[in-house]
């Protein structure tokens, strides 16, 4: 960015000495995108006693007025997650389990909480890494109810709209057309990925177990955000099994370093998870009863080895698309 | 440290495997007493948190969980000297947030297996309380491993002797407002340390009015060049341990100087109001 710019949107225009709106960044517009509404009427109907919902789909269509969109579409960039519950947010129970079809991408290692990625217009539940939901992409979603009774929701994904085809001089066409074949090069690579554990926790009251988190073989997980929903109060611990390495020098509690999609517990640094470690997570109720838990990490999957910035010859702060 | 290298065209080339040398950690009081239980009247501690031989950490939060209201008091141990990070004990609600909204430090506060944190909890809540303090921190290992962790780590100690976080409350204690009547209270920096204000947190029974003057020069915190002597909200001042209040710029007091604060209740009735600064102690000279 030009020294003499204000932000990314104001720039200084040396031709005519003032300072200008950037007009490429015009055609990027604040958007939500509700799933296609031929699969249910606006509404979301959960059906009661884990039953799972019918499957939905968010399709992102291929709109070109003028054809000068240089073959990408109209895609959206997804930034946070957003949802309306029928009764209210804190009473949301539901599971979640999100995957892009046509490339067979899993958000997900297992589905998750509702309120371990979603959040609200205050809260949103913010991605890791923004997703560019490319046109005639579709990602398809499947809630299943956890409580007996039926609910319907308003899920929606927020984010960043791109219009490659409507800026009017060739200039800002060629600008956002460069930004967001960055982008699809990026998510060829980095996407948000979202970890829970293998099997679902259920505790008797008092009881502690153990459970899997596996990130996968395929790529490194980079993790974040720490979330849990839960019935009861509970104590964990996190280890790295091949490391041996732990999160923690002794139990902490869900109240005194998590909470939810809204807000979320941030890890003070990223948390490498190279491919095929994985991670144990023991748990043990606090409350006195029978506990569910639902414990997420929120981060995101890179395919891409692990290096280092002198042996890959860049600078990594210059280059980073995501501070653009 | 960035996590990705990224390439001009939008590529990622790799995840910088320096990243796997440092660990989000939460470093909690030591077992057994990972809950601390406090009897009535009674201050309990120092419990220490106790990094082992891995490596040095950065403690950059404090969050609880907790059953009544404590004052805590925290101190460093660095070899054989003990130094408080506080004049006095503060009001728990101050100084440690929840788990989603832990207190970000006004400075990082560098521990190692040299250098370790202690705690004591003092009962107020008149019943039995039981406290699990958690602080969020990232840890460095293998710091011998990488020459560049390993200067990282030298530039930690040297700043530690020069700056490091500190909070400060009332010289005496708690504020008892009684009636409407305005009080005044001091604060008085040490003599061995500058004083860098941050952040204002305060947990009190009811609502209440205050200003702070600097007494060096007569100047309120609020409105300075205009002589200003009006009370302002306190809840417009202060935030507390989850939402502190950042000061947009830090102030700077010298070693020494009092701090004034006019405080006045907004009610009738009595008001107990716990005042916490946050800000960082700048060494006046060189620990060692």
């Amino acid at each position: 960015m030009d020294r003499r710019a204000i932000d990314k949107y104001i720039r200084f225009d040396k031709a005519s000495g003032k300072f200008l709106p950037d007009e490429s960044r015009r055609y990027i517009l604040p958007f939500h995108a509700f799933f296609d509404l031929s699969d249910v009427a606006g509404v979301y109907a959960l059906p009661g006693s884990a039953t799972p919902a019918q499957l939905v789909c968010w399709k992102q269509p291929y709109s070109s007025i003028n054809g000068m969109d240089a073959n990408l579409g109209t895609p959206l960039q997804i930034k946070s997650l957003l949802i309306s519950d029928s009764t209210n947010y804190d009473t949301a129970d539901y599971l979640v389990e999100l995957n892009e079809l046509g490339e067979s991408r899993k958000f997900m290692n297992k589905p998750v909480h509702v309120r371990t990625i979603f959040g609200t217009a205050k809260y949103p539940g913010t991605l890791c890494e923004p997703y560019m939901f490319s046109s005639q992409h579709q990602i398809q979603m499947q809630f299943t109810n956890l409580s007996v009774t039926g609910r319907s929701v308003r899920p929606y994904l927020s984010g960043a709209q791109y219009y490659p085809w409507a800026a009017q001089s060739a200039k800002s066409r060629d600008a956002l057309a460069s930004v967001i074949k960055r982008w699809n090069m990026r998510r060829g690579q980095v996407w948000p990925f979202w970890l829970t554990t293998e099997e679902p926790i259920s505790l008797a009251a008092n009881a502690e177990a153990n459970f899997e988190m596996l990130p996968g073989q395929d790529a490194q997980f980079i993790a974040r955000f720490m979330t849990a929903v839960s019935t009861g109060n509970f104590e964990y611990s996190l280890l790295e099994v091949k490391t041996q390495q732990s999160l923690t020098n002794g139990r902490a509690t869900f109240t005194n370093t998590l909470g939810d999609a809204r807000l979320p517990k941030r890890l003070s640094k990223d948390y490498v998870v190279p491919a095929g470690y994985r991670l144990r997570l023991t748990v043990k109720d606090l409350s006195g009863a029978t506990n569910n838990i639902y414990f997420t990490i929120a981060g995101k999957k890179v395919y891409a080895p692990l290096n280092d910035s002198a042996e890959a010859g860049c600078d990594t702060r210059a280059l980073d698309l995501t501070q653009e | 440290m960035e996590t990705l290298i990224n390439a001009p065209d939008g590529r990622v080339i790799g995840v910088n495997k320096r990243m796997l040398d440092f660990l989000p950690f939460t470093i909690l009081t030591n077992a057994p007493e990972t809950s601390v239980t406090v009897p009535v009247n009674i201050t309990k501690g120092p419990i220490s948190l106790t990094f082992s031989g891995e490596g040095p950490a950065q403690i950059v939060s404090f969050a609880k969980q907790q059953t009544g209201d404590t004052k805590v008091f925290l101190r460093m141990q660095e070899g054989r000297i003990i130094r408080p990070l506080m004049n006095g004990a503060v009001h728990i609600n101050t100084l440690f947030g929840r788990g989603n909204t832990p207190y970000p430090l006004p400075e990082a506060l560098y521990v190692d297996e040299l250098r370790r944190l202690f705690v004591e909890f003092q009962n107020i809540a008149g019943v039995s309380v039981a406290v699990r303090m958690a602080a969020g921190c990232f840890r460095a290992t293998s710091v011998e491993a990488d020459p560049t962790l390993l200067m990282s780590r030298k530039r930690q100690d040297f700043q530690q002797f020069l700056s490091f976080p500190y909070w400060y409350t009332p010289d005496e204690g708690v504020i008892v407002l009684t009636g409407t009547t305005e009080f005044e209270k001091t604060i008085t920096i040490s003599g061995s340390h500058h004083f860098q204000l941050m952040q204002l947190m305060a947990v009190s029974d009811a609502a209440f009015d205050v200003n702070i003057i600097d007494m060096n020069t007569g100047e309120a915190l609020i409105q300075a060049p205009l002589g200003n002597t009006h009370l302002v909200a306190g809840e417009t001042l202060f935030g507390d341990a989850n939402y502190p209040y950042c000061l947009m710029t830090p102030r700077l007091f010298q070693t020494g100087q009092k701090i004034l604060l006019k405080i006045k209740n907004r009610v009738a009735g009595t008001n107990n109001v716990y005042v916490t600064l946050g800000g960082r102690a700048i060494a006046d000279r060189m620990w060692r």
